[in-house]
């Protein structure tokens, strides 16, 4: 078991190399006056007004050492990583971590909340599809579920942003009011121990604060989460029907227990193998992309609004840094989903 | 169906808490005393002076082309919200650097303008009229100030004036004499250690034309170079090829620039420079504390910034933006102390309580990014946002709050930059994707192809300006007519220029090259970012198309970097610029322009003879100090550009701006980077 | 199996929808005629983002939406548009008629729906074709042979599956700038390795029945059992789970359009459509939310039909494909 977890390990700093140089492959063919853009803090199209001269360019150039070969410039760039430096990123003005250190407190409170009522909801309502297969109450659900996956989260998200804030005005975008942030950056008044907003407040006792960041959750959380549910809702659903297919299941009712014990205890938890297996990763694969437009929709200040605009404006350090981090959580979710499994299902071992 | 049920319990439970949530969200505190609001210092314009007339009624509206919206009833007037902050959301965070000397972009600007301050400043709305500042004097020859043939420019500089920190303890915690408050060695200190970081890109080189007659500290190395060892000025590359002497001497001439005489900073001059004062209005003219910047601070400063010495300033030359010891952390003496900076998120400027004119400011200032419009649009509507970045294109639907009174709309509001078509004469035909086969057969064009004046007038009379500026502009630009905007002194009302006339230009089409260009045609290719706006092309093309079916405008699509790669490499035969100006002086317009060595002028490729004649007038212009000779000077240079279309001006903006109508003191001044904080307050 | 999809009335109507959006997608130069003729039908089949690397300009481009003039404001639908089918794009006098009403910056929103979905099942179709292409060559290469090709190459198929596709799209773009064609090569790139693993499985279990061993016995060359007798029993599930990703393909599409990183704004994509429309969702301030509802409506529900079409048919198809549920419907 050990040396398996160790192993997948190992995986991760092996498929950092590869992006990174995979991606210091691509800048190679740009040639150096668009890898300017690359590195500078601005674009040079638009710096200064515009006003960039071919000496200032040139300059620049060899002030980053953009002439140079890929290679060369990756192996500085490694070095400047063992020594904590991933770079500057120019769309958050300030070094690549220490933008992905302010930011990702933001996703990861928006996924926390995102994740675990899918996660608890759509087994649920698997399980109750699966356990009415071909009632009403299942056809329903899976309308719902076939029609909440069609629906792109762009379109869903600003339909909820037009009813909800433009018409009704309940939940405003963004991470905090106006007034809560005042108070929220003022280190006089508030303690950000985790930089989530409402287990700070919650901390910090103000309850005002938890029910603002809570009031500004609801919508992102509700269009980053439903899509995930809806595919999970179906892989619930469909190995809970074959779980309940199976013949122990059969002996188990036979033997007189109740209908709430055999799906609970001998249904759910056999049938719950595939739904680890295969949805754990699909959802936070969904997620990272859900993420990015989700943000961007809401004006949510997390990791995934600002890898966009990196994106748009060429800032390949920190969309580079954030994939990383993407990289990182996708391999450790799946040995965690892989040790989990251990625990699901005896049968398995890793040796 | 039993089970289903708590699903809809969730909801309506979320949906009554929110009901309580919203009672909760806001705070309320009384409005500013409304009699502080009107009373305005005696160095500022007074209010009703500046203000442009509001427009309720919004022009585009009662178009009869657009569709009308539905009438709306009067709502009743909301509270003001956020009395106490002026709340704006932009698109995205525009801010390059907060260092004073650094910064050479208007996002950057626009908040360096409202914390730091100048010697002198702008008169209110008026963008050539100056009132003391930091100094008690604007110079001028009656008063004595400017000396010497307009050589030696004299500050006398304020007193009393503090800097948001304080003053600064040594190591010893003993208080560092002259340190938090404002002396003529910050002066001093500031011009030279701008001066001395020359910053890639940077402002710099605005001060270092008027005041050392070069346009880079480089530049004045590799002349100092020359001096002492009589190296080869092309054999420095960078400031690395100098020798110690040669910094240790261009250092000493720098700081010869800016002296400190009794209560004065004196500025000598390399040779009497007309537009001096104008730079000095800038950003980079802001006034730093000498005592702050070189002292390290624990927990302000990761590094303590250039000691003022010739031996170290090496060190302090054009560092990376963000090393600069001031890019994120600020202290100046104007109206307003940084608060925070996150990037990306906001930024918020908060009222200095000890600011030296008879008031500090009335409101704090946040700025908030956030690029969905939507989004922007309902802050506005709900009063949570001042005013918020509105793009051309969705204007119209801001117009029905301004018909309800709650939004204020200032119109015509004239902006700084222009733009203009820009033939090249003689283009660099080594792998040039834009001149087709590079010859005269109809496929291509010969590299000189815009030499021929009637060429260039064809294209000049073929542009469609009136459909530009009303349709894809929206109405928000005026024709442009010579080389500079029409606010600028220098100014020509009268000048000549072209518009629409398909005859015309199929006349010069036809007398150009011989008559070739009209027998053969040409194909050219004009340079195109993806995604960008394409409208400006697709008139000329259309034209171009009408007047002769053999002449073909193509679009090149590549990547911005690539086209200005290619611009710096004289590729370009046929573009559209743009220029904004530094300060607001004609000088600005002809030089870049028009100017051999100008950024654009050097592209340009006139014939050397009409040339020389243009550079001589651009340089007795610059030393010329009577206004009206001056003007003459310019009125001959415009004359120039129309008789042989050098360039052809295409539109010079004109802005709408728009605010919640409870912000009340707005006024523009063209020539200002953003808006002045200052002035504004809420009822 | 197609008559078991055309009994349930759920993938019946998936199949309907498919091919209406088929039908609009092959029709669409009658639908939506340009309003410049192309010289040759190539230029409405292959869409100027694969010509461009091949030819410096372009005859004609039917991708690009035209523009109703230059303003920005949208016009609602002309319904005299709709005397005739397929609607009018002009009327007598030359003047434009908008079936759906025009978006933002007046781009035609019939037009660009119409295209669009050319657009859309162009794209789909080429990214599945050629990641399908990919991965079924090299799976077939791995589950057939085995040993260290099959290690090596399941190695690879590891690695790719390992790197968050969206991500690498993120980067990718931000180093060669936006556009369709960098989209669909990323896609093509990081999309293989998923089939390549599904092929290579299917082979596994086919390599040892008897009529490859039958054609290995009688001195068959690798490639002839490959191509011959192994990938023609296996390929048939493969080609049609692959051709279901169509749907989630188009979205993702769409939704990095949507974020900016498209074609460009006159460029018929529906991601684009939905970027424009969602600066008219809350309509004019203070007044009519209303007040442009064609600019998202439209666009909304194409995407949102045609992205629904295809889960429905291929949840009903994975149902009947997937042997442990056989029986359960």
């Amino acid at each position: 078991m050990l040396g398996f977890i160790v192993r997948r390990l190992l995986f991760l700093p092996f498929l950092w190399f590869a992006i990174t140089f995979l991606t210091f492959l691509l800048l190679e063919p740009l040639g150096p006056y668009q890898r300017v853009a690359l590195f500078m803090n601005v674009n040079p199209e638009q710096a200064f007004g515009g006003k960039l001269t071919k000496e200032q360019l040139q300059r620049l150039i060899e002030k980053y050492g953009l002439d140079q070969p890929a290679i060369t410039q990756y192996i500085r760039w490694i070095k400047q990583v063992f020594q904590g430096n991933f770079g500057w990123s120019k769309v958050a003005q300030k070094p690549v971590f220490e933008a992905i250190r302010e930011r990702l407190p933001a996703t990861f409170e928006l996924g926390l909340y995102a994740v675990l009522p899918v996660v608890l909801i759509a087994i649920w309502l698997g399980v109750l599809s699966a356990v009415h297969h071909n009632k009403p109450i299942d056809h329903s659900l899976r309308f719902f579920s076939i029609t909440g996956y069609s629906l792109p989260t762009f379109v869903f998200g600003i339909f909820a942003l037009m009813i909800f804030y433009g018409i009704l005005g309940w939940f405003p975008p963004g991470r905090l009011s106006f007034w809560a942030e005042r108070i929220v950056y003022d280190p006089t008044q508030f303690t950000r121990y985790t930089g989530l907003n409402t287990i700070d407040a919650l901390l910090n006792h103000r309850w005002d604060i938890f029910v603002d960041a809570l009031r500004h959750l609801v919508l992102p959380v509700l269009t980053l989460s439903y899509l995930s549910w809806a595919g999970l809702q179906r892989v619930t659903r469909s190995s809970m029907l074959e779980t309940l297919r199976q013949d122990y299941i059969t002996t188990a009712r036979a033997k007189g227990l109740t209908e709430r014990v055999v799906i609970l205890k001998h249904g759910l938890r056999n049938a719950l193998i595939p739904v680890t297996t295969i949805a754990v990763p699909t959802v936070i694969g969904l997620m990272l992309s859900g993420v990015v437009i989700t943000e961007t929709v809401f004006n949510y200040k997390g990791l995934g609004l600002l890898s966009v605009d990196a994106t748009l404006q060429f800032d390949v350090p920190m969309v580079l840094g954030f994939t990383l981090i993407g990289t990182s959580l996708i391999v450790l979710t799946n040995l965690l989903v892989d040790i989990l499994y251990v625990f699901i299902d005896p049968r398995v071992r890793y040796d | 169906m039993k089970r289903s049920w708590p699903i809809l319990g969730v909801m309506l439970t979320l949906a009554t808490l929110t009901l309580l949530m919203t009672s909760c969200g806001q705070k309320s505190s009384p409005p500013p005393p409304p009699e502080t609001a009107t009373q305005l210092p005696e160095t500022a314009p007074k209010p009703q002076e500046p203000q442009q007339p509001p427009e309720t009624i919004p022009p585009a509206v009662t178009h009869p082309e657009e569709p009308q919206p539905p009438p709306v009833p009067p709502k009743p007037r909301p509270e003001v919200k956020n009395p106490d902050t002026y709340v704006v959301v932009g698109i995205g965070d525009f801010i390059d650097t907060l260092d004073p000397a650094a910064a050479y972009d208007t996002g950057s600007g626009s908040i360096i303008f409202n914390i730091y301050e100048t010697l002198i400043f702008f008169d209110g709305p008026h963008p050539d009229k100056f009132v003391p500042w930091l100094a008690t004097a604007v110079p001028s020859l009656e008063n004595g100030l400017i000396r010497d043939d307009g050589r030696t420019y004299v500050f006398p500089i304020r007193q009393g004036v503090k800097f948001h920190y304080g003053p600064v303890k040594d190591a010893n915690g003993n208080e560092i004499p002259g340190s938090g408050v404002l002396t003529p060695e910050d002066v001093e200190y500031s011009f030279e250690r701008g001066m001395l970081q020359d910053r890639a890109g940077g402002p710099q080189w605005l001060l270092l034309e008027p005041l050392l007659g070069v346009s880079s500290i480089l530049d004045l190395a590799k002349q100092v170079e020359s001096e002492l060892h009589g190296t080869d000025p092309s054999q420095i590359k960078s400031i690395d090829d100098v020798s110690p002497e040669g910094l240790q001497e261009v250092c000493r001439r720098v700081k010869a620039t800016v002296e400190v005489e009794d209560g004065s900073a004196v500025f000598h001059l390399k040779e009497p420079f007309a537009p001096f004062l104008q730079i000095l209005v800038g950003t980079w003219g802001s006034i730093v504390d000498k005592e702050w910047v070189m002292t390290e601070i624990k927990e302000i400063n990761k590094k303590a910034g250039w000691d003022g010495s010739c031996d170290t300033w090496r060190k302090f030359y054009d560092p990376p933006t963000e090393e600069s010891e001031l890019f994120n952390i600020t202290n100046g003496t104007g109206p307003y102390i940084l608060e925070r900076w996150r990037r990306e998120e906001e930024i918020s400027l908060k009222i200095y309580k000890d600011y030296w004119r008879e008031r500090p400011a009335y409101l704090n200032v946040n700025i908030k990014f956030n690029r969905e419009w939507a989004t922007r649009l309902l802050m506005l509507q709900n009063g949570d946002a001042d005013a918020v970045s509105i793009l051309p294109r969705n204007r119209d639907q801001v117009y029905p709050l301004v018909e309800q009174g709650l939004v204020t709309m200032y119109k015509d509001l004239p902006d700084q930059c222009m733009s203009f078509w820009m033939p090249n004469q003689k283009v660099n035909p080594e792998n040039n994707p834009y001149i087709g086969s590079g010859k005269l057969d109809g496929d291509g064009i010969p590299p000189d192809f815009f030499s021929d004046e009637d060429v260039r007038k064809g294209f000049a009379y073929a542009f469609d300006w009136d459909t530009y500026i009303t349709e894809a502009l929206e109405g928000d630009s005026v024709q442009a007519k010579t080389i500079m905007i029409k606010e600028v002194f220098g100014y020509n009302p009268d000048v000549p220029y072209y518009s629409l006339d398909l005859e015309k230009a199929t006349e010069h089409f036809k007398r150009a090259w011989g008559g070739q260009v009209w027998e053969k045609g040409f194909k050219l290719f004009m340079p195109h970012v993806p995604g960008g706006s394409r409208v400006a092309l697709d008139i000329l093309k259309a034209n171009l198309e009408k007047i002769n079916p053999k002449f073909k405008l193509e679009a090149l699509e590549f990547q911005g970097t690539q086209i200005t790669q290619d611009f710096n490499n004289d590729k370009i035969p046929f573009d559209s610029s743009g220029w904004c100006q530094d300060y607001h002086d004609p000088h600005n317009w002809a030089y870049p322009l028009l100017g051999s060595t100008g950024y654009f002028g050097r592209f340009l490729d006139i014939e050397p003879e009409l040339q020389k004649q243009l550079d001589d007038l651009i340089l007795q212009a610059r030393r010329e100090l009577d206004p009206e000779k001056r003007k003459a000077l310019y009125y001959q240079i415009e004359q120039i550009n129309y008789d042989h279309a050098l360039l052809i001006p295409i539109e010079q903006g004109v802005f709408k701006r728009f605010t919640r109508s409870w912000v009340k003191g707005f006024f523009w001044n063209m020539a200002y980077v953003g808006t002045y904080y200052w002035y504004l307050w809420k009822e | 199996m197609l008559k078991r999809l055309l009994k349930n009335p759920l993938s019946l109507t998936g199949i309907v929808l498919l091919a209406i959006f088929f039908f609009v997608a092959l029709a669409a130069p009658w639908l939506a005629p340009p309003a410049k003729p192309c010289p040759s039908f190539v230029y409405y089949i292959v869409p100027d983002w694969i010509l461009r690397p091949f030819m410096k300009e372009l005859p004609c481009e039917p991708f690009r939406i035209p523009r109703d003039g230059f303003r920005a404001t949208p016009l609602p639908p002309d319904l005299q548009a709709w005397t005739t089918f397929p609607p009018r794009l002009k009327d007598e006098s030359g003047k434009m008629l908008h079936p759906l009403g025009t978006t933002e910056n007046r781009y035609d929103i019939w037009y660009g729906l119409v295209w669009g979905t050319r657009t859309a099942l162009i794209a789909g179709i080429l990214i599945v074709g050629c990641t399908l292409l990919i991965g079924i060559i090299l799976g077939s290469i791995s589950g057939y042979f085995g040993g260290w090709v099959d290690s090596v190459l399941m190695r690879g198929v590891d690695f790719v599956l390992a790197l968050p596709t969206f991500l690498m799209t993120l980067v990718i773009l931000s180093i060669w700038g936006r556009g369709l064609d960098k989209i669909v090569l990323v896609d093509i790139l990081f999309g293989w390795a998923g089939y390549a693993r599904f092929v290579r499985g299917i082979i596994l279990s086919v390599r040892e029945r008897e009529f490859v061993s039958g054609a290995k016995a009688l001195g068959a060359s690798h490639w002839h059992i490959i191509f011959r007798h192994v990938l023609p029993n296996s390929i048939y599930p493969v080609l049609i789970l692959a051709s279901l990703d169509i749907g989630s393909i188009v979205l993702g599409l769409s939704g990095l359009s949507f974020l900016g990183l498209g074609q460009g704004e006159d460029y018929a994509d529906w991601g684009q459509m939905i970027a424009f429309a969602r600066n008219r969702i809350v309509g004019v301030a203070g007044g009519d939310v209303m007040q442009y509802w064609y600019t998202w409506v439209f666009p909304g529900m194409t995407i949102t039909l045609f992205v629904l079409a295809w889960n429905l048919l291929g949840d009903a198809v994975r149902d009947i494909l997937d042997p442990r549920l056989r029986g359960t419907h």
